[in-house]
Order: structure tokens, then C-alpha cells, then sequence
């Protein structure tokens, strides 16, 4: 008997009670649909973010002084531009180096007056934050950034606010009372799931220093040569500045990395919940195709007894109920795996990211259904197998 | 009956077979010293009230049951050696089974029922369909193959089980009250068929408590209270 003739027999099996086949696939529709969800949901959700992170430049790392409980610094020691000069000069694994101030402040354009976010930054800062384009004119260069020059590069949004169009390069802006060049116009490509209109500019941080008169650098920002460095990158940067601030341990770096890590984790442990959640409403659906095979078994009884009387083995018969339940089951993984790409699609679409088909997902979903469909057919199976055929003939 | 010394090998030889229920603490004694041979061409009868163990008669020749005492030889192999699985085959390959009530799967049509022996004999489904087609012809029923057994008349559906049960061209039918459910015309019909496949060579055993059914057989044995006594035919 080949796998084709019981393929056959398995059909017609399940084919005399649809409906009752059908509410019995119910259970097992709705776990691999969950298991499929949840599985491509998450390789979205994890491709997603790191799509999201690598625009930020994987590589980057931010260097921080410590805070302590209340969120105030242990020790003011400031970050100054020779910790950056030397971070440069002295690490080789590093690339970009970039010292960080930020204020809030009014901006005065043509059309309107608005509050901004000011950045002081070296004409570094956009190799290491990737996110950024330029859509008009040019970023800070060096010589902006070491003369201190009055130029700014403002987002897109602050440009419409300020002038009512973007075509502002080399329109001025008042600022603390200065005449301010506008040398660029950018757009920041953002979370998806970020809010808000962007009103922010970037200056030299040298330029914002006399400005605000305030020479503090609140954080470094940096990034490595390669991925595989940045963890060497963010050690010899920690060990440069507590050597050079005669300090132990004063200093935290957050990296892209670490924060990918975090976010892959927090992912998994949920997509584990979840799977365990459709692992449950799986056994619950395994449980109910046992329940209808050992219904079926009994109903057809007298089929099994003829079927022996004319030659079938045990293991034809065991194998024709086997089938049954495994040809039941993958019934239900297929709609199942269906509804779970539709499912994923749609809750993918919700939150506006690409959630492509799942190979893993859909591997997952047949050879759990499957395992299902042999496991928990295997005890009526065994059962129709070793009846005697003169009793089972006799059954009414 | 009984022969002894012949050279000829029996299709079937019960040498005082017995076969003993145990229920409970009671031990059933339903056959008793049993010893009968068909020859090939042979068209056996068995007679007998129920309760008679001509069922449990049945069910040792047809290999689905083993005695408890004596010899059941089947083409001069003793089934009492073989497995499980060899008696599978063995009712596969040489028996012939014809049912009171027919005993035909309920959703498939005639064709495929009489294919279903052979899907355990492992034929391929061409070959299969060429059989089972030319086995419902000689029962006169290959026009109707296509229909399912709710869609064929009682003698019909037999003819169907006839031919399921010729299919492998088996050494023996054995017909357990073939026509117990039949009207006494179709009984008849069903006879003629039995008659014509007797006459072709096939070797029968059957199991009827109707007198004028018997009347067709070559011999006829009777069954009382486990023991067989020659009622007509010969005797070697």
C-alpha cells in the first residue's frame, strides 16, 4: 500500500463528516494561526528595529558622565574638546567623535518666531547619526565647526515654521540676539511609531559655547570603525577619559549594540509568551483531533473488521488512521498558516511595518501540525489496529 | 471426508480441531473434534441452528480465529505456525469472504470496493481497475460500478461482495449465510451465481440454516452442539 493509495483513504475518512472535521480543525486553525503570528510578527518587529538602529548608524555609542540616584551628576567634571581630540587621535577603532550640548531656544525667521532645540555639534556628528539628510546645502564642515562660525543647518520642519517653504540656505535667522547664516536644510528619518513635528537646528558646538557662554559638553557621541569594534571602541574610550579626568569608573556609554540587544531580548520574551499561549491552544486542538479519531475508530469499527477479514495488517490500518489524523491536522496548520499571514499582514499594517511571509513561521506550522496530528492519533490508531476482526465484524 | 493417505493435498483439513472459549470462569466448549477435507472444486455446506458453532467453524477457515486443539491445514500449510501478519496475507491472498450483510464500505462505489483487497495486496490501480471491473462482470454487475451500495438493491450489493471476494483469485469463497438478508428470488440469483463460479472450479464453503440453500451444494454437513456429521455428498 502506498502513501498516495492511504493519502486517498485518509480523504475519504474525513470527508464523510465535514463538519465535524471541521470543528475539530477549529482549534488547530487558531494555534498555528497564533504560532505563525507570532512568529512573523516578531521577525518583522526584530527586522524592523534593526533596520530602524543600523540608520542610526550601528556603530554609534554615546559617552556619558554617571548620574547618580537622583539623576544629577556624581562629580562635575566636564567632558572638554581635548577628551574628544584625544578620543580621536588615540583610539584607532574609533571614526567619528562628536561633543554634544543642547538648549532650547528662540528662533526668529521671516514668518514666525519659534522655540527650537539647539545642537552644538562638530562637523562629525552626521557620519555618526546616519539618520540625517541633507536635503538643501551642506552640514557644519571643519572650519565652521573651529572658527565658531554664526551657521546653522535647521530640519525641514523648523525651516517651514520659520519661512513657510525650505528653500532657506543662506536666508539669517535671529538667536540670542545674533544674525545667524542658515547653511542646510535636513530631514530626519524617524521611528515610524515617532510623534511630533521636528523643531530642531543644528549649530558648531564652538559657535553655541559663546553664544550660551557655556562651555560644558553634556555628551560624546562617537561611533566605531565596524561592528565588531565597538565594543573595544567603547572600553578604550571609558578607560581614555577616567585616565584623563583621574577618575574609576565615572563614565557610561550606551551603544546601539547594547540597545539592539535589549530590544531583541524584550521581543523575544514576549514572542516566548505568546508562543506559549498558542503552544496551549495547540495541545487544547491536539486534544480534540484524539477525542474525534477515537470517535471515529469506534464508528467505524466494522469497517476496520472487514478491512482485516480481506488482509489489511495492523500496520495498515494503523497507518490509515495515522494519515487520517495527520491529513486532519495539516488541513488545519494550512488555513491555519493562511490566517496567520493574514493576521500578521493586517496587525503589520496597524503599526505601519513591512512583515513579509515567514519561512520559519510556516516550517513551524506544518511540522507542528504534523507532530500533532501523529502523536495525538496515535493511541486511536494503536486502538483500531488491535481490534479483532471477528468482534469489530460483528459490531453494531 | 476425512480422507486419509490421500495424495491429493485438500484445500482445507480440519484434523480434530477444537476450539474452547474461556469466559469467565466457564470454559465454552464450541467445537469439538472437527476433522473434515474440501478438495479443490468442492461445494461445501454447512448447516446448523445458531449457537451450533458453525460461526466459530467459520471463523477458524477463514483464518480469523485459531483453534484450541487439533490441525487446520490450509493448502497443506498449518495456519496454527503463522503470525498475525502471515494470516493477513494469507486471508488476502487464498480466502474469499462473502458476508450475511454484505460488508461493503458505505462511500465508495461498487469498483472500489471490489478493488480494496487488492490495495492490501499492494496492485497497482490500473491492474486494480482492470480486476475488479472483469470481477463485476462475471457477476453480471459492471454496469452498476459506479454506484455507491446505498444506491444498489440487496442481491445486488452481494454480487458486489462476490466479486470483492473473487478478486484475488482466491483457493477458497467461504459465504457466511450469503443470503440471510436476501428475498427468497434474489436468494436464488445469488445461488446461480454460486453455482456458475463452482462450476468454473471455485471452491465453496457456505453457511446457510436454509435447507433449499443447501440444496445447492455438492455436500452438505450439519452442526450440532460443536460436532460435524455428514449429511449428503460423498464420502471418501
Amino acid at each position: 500500500m502506498n502513501i498516495l493509495e492511504l493519502f486517498k483513504v485518509a480523504l475519504q475518512g474525513i470527508r464523510v463528516n465535514k463538519l465535524r472535521s471541521s470543528l475539530t480543525i477549529l482549534g488547530l486553525v487558531i494555534g498555528i494561526a497564533a504560532v505563525v503570528t507570532v512568529v512573523t510578527v516578531s521577525e518583522a518587529g526584530q527586522g524592523y528595529l534593526k533596520q530602524q538602529i543600523q540608520k542610526f548608524g550601528s556603530t554609534s555609542f554615546t559617552i556619558y558622565p554617571r548620574w547618580d540616584d537622583d539623576g544629577r551628576e556624581i562629580e562635575i567634571e566636564d567632558m572638554t574638546m581635548e577628551d574628544v581630540v584625544a578620543m580621536k587621535e588615540q583610539i584607532p577603532e574609533i571614526a567619528h567623535v562628536s561633543p554634544i550640548t543642547q538648549f532650547d531656544a528662540m528662533l526668529e525667521g521671516k514668518k514666525a518666531k519659534k522655540r527650537a532645540t539647539i545642537t552644538g555639534v562638530n562637523e562629525s556628528y552626521f557620519s555618526i547619526r546616519q539618520n540625517n539628510k541633507m536635503i538643501q546645502g551642506r552640514f557644519i564642515n571643519n572650519s565652521d565647526a573651529v572658527g565658531g562660525r554664526a551657521v546653522v543647518v535647521v530640519s525641514k520642519e523648523l525651516a517651514k515654521e520659520l519661512f513657510g517653504h525650505t528653500d532657506v540656505v543662506g536666508l539669517t535667522v535671529k538667536f540670542q540676539a545674533r544674525t545667524v547664516t542658515i547653511i542646510g536644510v535636513y530631514q530626519e528619518d524617524k521611528f515610524a511609531l515617532e510623534q511630533g513635528r521636528d523643531l530642531t537646528a543644528y549649530v558648531p558646538i564652538s559657535f553655541a559655547q559663546y553664544a550660551f557662554d557655556f562651555s560644558r559638553i553634556f555628551y560624546i557621541e562617537a561611533s566605531a570603525e565596524n561592528d565588531s569594534v565597538v565594543a573595544v571602541a567603547t572600553e578604550k574610550a571609558k578607560s581614555l577619559l577616567n585616565r584623563r579626568h583621574h577618575t574609576q569608573d565615572h563614565y557610561r556609554i550606551n551603544s546601539i549594540q547594547d540597545a539592539m540587544g535589549e530590544m531583541n531580548q524584550a521581543t523575544s520574551i514576549i514572542a516566548g509568551i505568546l508562543s506559549g499561549v498558542a503552544a496551549i491552544s495547540l495541545l487544547v486542538g491536539g486534544i480534540g483531533v484524539m477525542n474525534i479519531m477515537l470517535v471515529s475508530v469506534t464508528e467505524r469499527t466494522r469497517e476496520i473488521g472487514l478491512r482485516k477479514a480481506l488482509g489489511a495488517e495492523r500496520r495498515h490500518i494503523l497507518v490509515q488512521f495515522l494519515m487520517e489524523g495527520v491529513v486532519l491536522c495539516l488541513f488545519g496548520g494550512t488555513i491555519g498558516a493562511i490566517v496567520g499571514i493574514g493576521g500578521s499582514w493586517i496587525l503589520a499594517r496597524a503599526v505601519h511595518i513591512d512583515a513579509p511571509i515567514s519561512w520559519t513561521g510556516l516550517i513551524l506550522a506544518f511540522t507542528v501540525s504534523s507532530l500533532i496530528g501523529i502523536f495525538f492519533s496515535l493511541y486511536p490508531a494503536n486502538r483500531a489496529a488491535k481490534l479483532d476482526p471477528i468482534e469489530a465484524l460483528r459490531y453494531e | 471426508m476425512a480422507a486419509e493417505g490421500n495424495l491429493i493435498t485438500p484445500t482445507v483439513r480440519l484434523e480434530g480441531v477444537g476450539k474452547t472459549y474461556q469466559t469467565g470462569t466457564v470454559a465454552v466448549e464450541a467445537l469439538k473434534e472437527v476433522s473434515l477435507d474440501v478438495y479443490a472444486g468442492d461445494y461445501l455446506a454447512i448447516m446448523g441452528p445458531s449457537g451450533s458453532g458453525k460461526s466459530t467453524l467459520m471463523n477458524i477457515l477463514g483464518c480469523l480465529d485459531r483453534p484450541t486443539a487439533g490441525r487446520y491445514l490450509l493448502d497443506g500449510q498449518d495456519v496454527a505456525t503463522l503470525d498475525d501478519r502471515q494470516l493477513a496475507r494469507i486471508r488476502n491472498s487464498k480466502l474469499g469472504f462473502v458476508f450475511q450483510n454484505f460488508q461493503l464500505l458505505p462511500r465508495v462505489d461498487a469498483l472500489n470496493n471490489v478493488e480494496l483487497p487488492m490495495i492490501y495486496a499492494g496492485i497497482n490501480a490500473k491492474e486494480r481497475q482492470r480486476r475488479a471491473e472483469s470481477a463485476l462482470t462475471r457477476v453480471g454487475l459492471v454496469e452498476r460500478m459506479g454506484h455507491k451500495p446505498n444506491e444498489l438493491s440487496g442481491g445486488q450489493k452481494q454480487r458486489v461482495a462476490i466479486a470483492r471476494a473473487l478478486v484475488n483469485q482466491p483457493l477458497l469463497l467461504l459465504a457466511d449465510e450469503p443470503t440471510g438478508n436476501l428475498d427468497s428470488k434474489t436468494s436464488i440469483e445469488i445461488m446461480e451465481i454460486f453455482q456458475a463460479l463452482n462450476n468454473e472450479g471455485t471452491t465453496i464453503i457456505m453457511i446457510t440454516h436454509e435447507p433449499d440453500i443447501a440444496a445447492y451444494a455438492r455436500t452438505v454437513v450439519t452442526c450440532r452442539d460443536g460436532r460435524i456429521t455428514l449429511q449428503r455428498g460423498h464420502s471418501e
